[in-house]
């Protein structure tokens, strides 16, 4: 509960901030870059670890094994990659020549990034870039507790990383536990197997 | 003869009872047997257990149809997104009975509609708060729910997060709810529940994601399992000896089953359609046939015991599953009396088999470009390069994905050349229509690692899919007493929603917003209307107060705009929204 009211007092600063005239970037929060991670679809290909992977629809590139700098993966948001998957957040990226000196005239159809279903303002752009510096990039496995801070408590999402960790060095924490009791966990009750051979042979 | 005991069954309950017994008592297993012949209701997801999408109604006819309008439309809600995906869609199809209709959203909330006076009122709506970010993760395909399954006082219905849900129909309260689907294990649910007898029987998704596929049957009273069928069979269990390489990947061999199956009473016979092997794209990983991916089973409704199965591609390297809705037809082929099981399946084939015994009847290309085989054998319905000695199938090598072959175009596209969207079935015309995705993909492979552990709730399909060409669609029609094509209505889209046939009408709806009925014998556009939504789920009919009425789900979800939408250039960009509309004439 602890970071939600977290969330609640950043999002009250920036507000103030932005009442007061300081650009909304300058709050430098990284709630507010989770925000986006979220708002704009990050997650349908990058995952909210970030780790990316491949599958079905291609793969996403792995943002925590990244060597891109902040300036370089704002680059990459805004501009997108070209001939591969990943979108240009910015809706004007081709209009100009502003993203890599090209312009879409210039492009084959078939290497201009996709464009995002979702835009974003440049405000938004850089806070998503500095949370992939701040809470993605150069982090390793996936922890239950970085799965908290995306999710909060209330989702099944996280309960993967707390079975991986009983049978670790980790215990479960005490907001842990809490969070399994309240959720009333319902477990599947499976019948025996239809086509088992031991039932033919009690036949 | 399943129609003609059946309107025989019809005419005995309706002199026997009035109607306003069964409105009282809520829907009885005697109802859903006779559900083909209930005409202004519509009963069980696939209308009837023949699976026939057939509806006698014929207010609106070839005649009139011209000037069907908008009779009134409700907004839904569940559009929100979660886990990979940005929005949910609809894929339902409505259920009425005796005016009251019930329809879900993508995120599974059931809603109970009156339809009474021309107009909605919305009685009721039960949200069961699926777990957005557990199920979404692992939901291979978007956001979906394809409707409820009604017994006595019960609307049935399936969340997202694996749960199979009770709901009073008076009051929209949940009675009970079970954990049926495990999303820990990539496990998630998007069909309709069946209710046969006193059972309702699930079907699960996650053939992506490494899961060992299965159908479960609840007992309505006991709320218990009373059997599961696994689609790959355990060690020692026939079809197990299809799987034969040494890294157990029967363990992690998919065959999912989220399309609502069908039931023959004459047999008491469950048929249901099983999805692609895992890794979809990657066959060396698990030489063999892979029984019963790419199947339709024939169980035992009261024991799930499998009876027999017909494969239609054995070592599957193009995800052409079989998840497809199996029609059951009482027709003479060729002048002999024939109980048939039809099947239109991804890879591009039609498949008519005695349902008896799965014995292959007749088989065709139902798309424009087939490249992955040069037909079927005409004994066997197997592809013709099938050769059961060897452990991985090569089909035609120079199109089927392999390490040697890593990227290539396939005919049909990896979506199928027909996907979960149903066919219908007119057993006055002995016509089967198919909604058609006529399509090319092409796949690039990236093998997976045997022996490597399977990465939890992680893609696991051995390459992906991506789209070079363009993507039409067709309805296609089949005369199944010859097993050959009789006509096709070209589109400019694939057909993602599903048909519906009448005595002398086809309709079906097309993912730019246009929905439409077409001429029954000739195929040709007697109406067309224009939703502003793209159309993702099956026309339905009914009538209330007496008169008929056709309504269909607007709301595009699935996967197409997030996997396959460069090959629909025209349908970027368009929104997703939740709607219902409901057309009449007059």
């Amino acid at each position: 509960m602890m970071k939600r009211f977290r969330y609640v007092s950043a999002a009250v600063f920036a507000a103030m901030m932005a009442g007061s005239g300081i650009a909304r970037a300058d709050a430098n929060s990284t709630d507010e870059g989770l925000r986006v991670f979220k708002a704009a679809n990050c997650v349908g290909c990058h995952k909210w670890t970030g780790a990316g992977g491949g599958g079905y629809g291609g793969a996403a590139a792995n943002l925590r094994k990244t060597k891109l700098t902040l300036e370089q993966i704002e680059l990459t948001i805004r501009c997108g990659r070209i001939s591969k998957g990943m979108p240009h957040f910015d809706p004007d990226a081709y209009t100009d020549g502003r993203c890599y000196g090209m312009k879409a005239s210039q492009l084959e159809p078939g290497r201009i990034p996709p464009e995002a279903d979702h835009p974003l303002r440049q405000a938004d752009i850089d806070a998503v870039a500095k949370y992939v510096v701040a809470n993605i990039k150069g982090q390793g496995e996936a922890t239950l507790d970085q799965c908290h801070s995306f999710f909060g408590a209330g989702s099944r999402v996280c309960d993967m990383y707390a079975k991986q960790d009983e049978g670790g060095t980790q215990h479960a924490s005490a907001e842990q536990q809490e969070t399994a009791e309240t959720h009333h966990h319902m477990k599947v009750e499976a019948a025996t197997d239809s086509n088992a051979p031991h039932q033919d042979a009690e036949k | 003869m399943v129609k003609n005991t059946c309107v025989a069954a019809a005419v005995a309950l309706i002199l026997g009872s009035a109607p306003a017994v069964f409105a009282a008592d809520g829907v009885t297993p005697e109802q859903l047997l006779n559900a083909d012949s209930d005409a202004g209701n519509w009963l069980t997801h696939h209308r009837d257990y023949a699976a026939q999408r057939f509806s006698p109604l014929n207010q609106i006819n070839k005649d009139n149809v011209k000037n069907l309008h908008v009779a009134w439309t409700l907004q839904l809600g569940g559009i929100e997104g979660g886990g990979i995906w940005s929005h949910g869609g609809l894929e339902g199809t409505p259920l009425v009975e005796n005016g009251f209709m019930y329809v879900t959203d993508g995120w599974g909330s059931v809603y109970k509609i009156d339809t009474k006076g021309g107009q909605a009122k919305v009685l009721w709506r039960m949200d069961p708060k699926t777990d957005h970010d557990w199920a979404g993760a692992v939901a291979c395909c978007g956001v979906d729910n394809r409707g409820v399954a009604l017994s006595g006082n019960l609307v049935l219905s399936h969340s997202l997060d694996g749960r199979l849900i009770a709901t009073n129909k008076d009051t929209g309260q949940i009675a009970w709810q079970r954990q049926v689907a495990d999303p820990d294990k990539s496990e998630v649910i998007t069909g309709a529940p069946l209710v046969v007898k006193n059972m309702v029987i699930t079907g699960v998704a996650g053939a992506e994601y490494g899961i060992r596929g299965w159908i479960a049957a609840t007992d309505l009273t006991s709320q218990k399992e009373v059997w599961r069928t696994y689609t790959i069979p355990a060690k020692g269990e026939p079809g197990s000896e299809t799987w034969k390489d040494s890294n157990n990947a029967a363990a992690t061999g998919g065959g999912s089953t989220w399309v609502t199956g069908s039931y023959d009473p004459r047999t008491n016979t469950l048929f249901w359609g099983v999805g692609n092997p895992g890794p979809d794209w990657d066959s060396e990983y698990r030489p063999g046939d892979n029984l019963y991916t790419d199947s339709t089973l024939a169980l035992d409704v009261d024991s799930g015991k499998i009876k027999w199965h017909f494969q239609h591609t054995p070592n599957d390297a193009f995800d052409y599953d079989s998840v497809a809705e199996n029609v059951l037809a009482d027709a003479p082929v060729h002048g002999q009396p024939r109980h048939l099981d039809l099947e239109a399946d991804r890879n591009g084939f039609a498949y008519a088999v005695d349902r008896d015994n799965g014995q292959f009847v007749w088989g065709l290309p139902f798309v424009k470009k087939v490249t992955w085989t040069k037909g079927l054998d005409p004994e066997t319905g197997k592809p013709v390069e099938y050769d059961p000695k060897l452990p991985v199938q090569k089909y035609n090598a120079s199109v089927t994905p392999s390490k040697e072959n890593p990227v290539t175009m396939i005919c049909p596209g990896n979506m199928g050349g027909k996907n979960w969207p149903p066919t219908a079935y007119n057993p006055v015309l002995k016509q089967w229509y198919i909604p058609v995705i006529e399509s090319c993909n092409r796949i690039t492979v990236k093998p997976e690692t045997p022996g490597k552990p399977v990465g939890k709730r992680e893609f696991f399909t051995g390459g992906g899919p991506d789209q070079p060409v363009r993507i039409t669609g067709s309805v296609t029609a089949i005369d199944v007493t010859t097993g050959k094509e009789v006509g096709k209505h070209e589109t400019p889209f694939p057909m993602l929603g599903g048909l519906l046939t009448t005595p002398d009408l086809v309709f079906y709806g097309q993912p730019d917003g246009k929905v439409a009925a077409l001429d029954a014998k000739t195929l040709q556009e007697l109406w067309s209307f224009n939703t502003g939504g793209g159309v993702n789920a099956p026309p339905m009919t009914f009538t209330s107060d007496g008169k008929q009425y056709v309504a269909i789900l607007v709301g595009q979800g699935g996967a197409w705009d997030k996997w396959f939408i460069e090959s629909t250039p025209e349908l970027k960009g368009m929104p997703p929204g939740s709607s219902l509309y409901v057309f009449s004439l007059n």
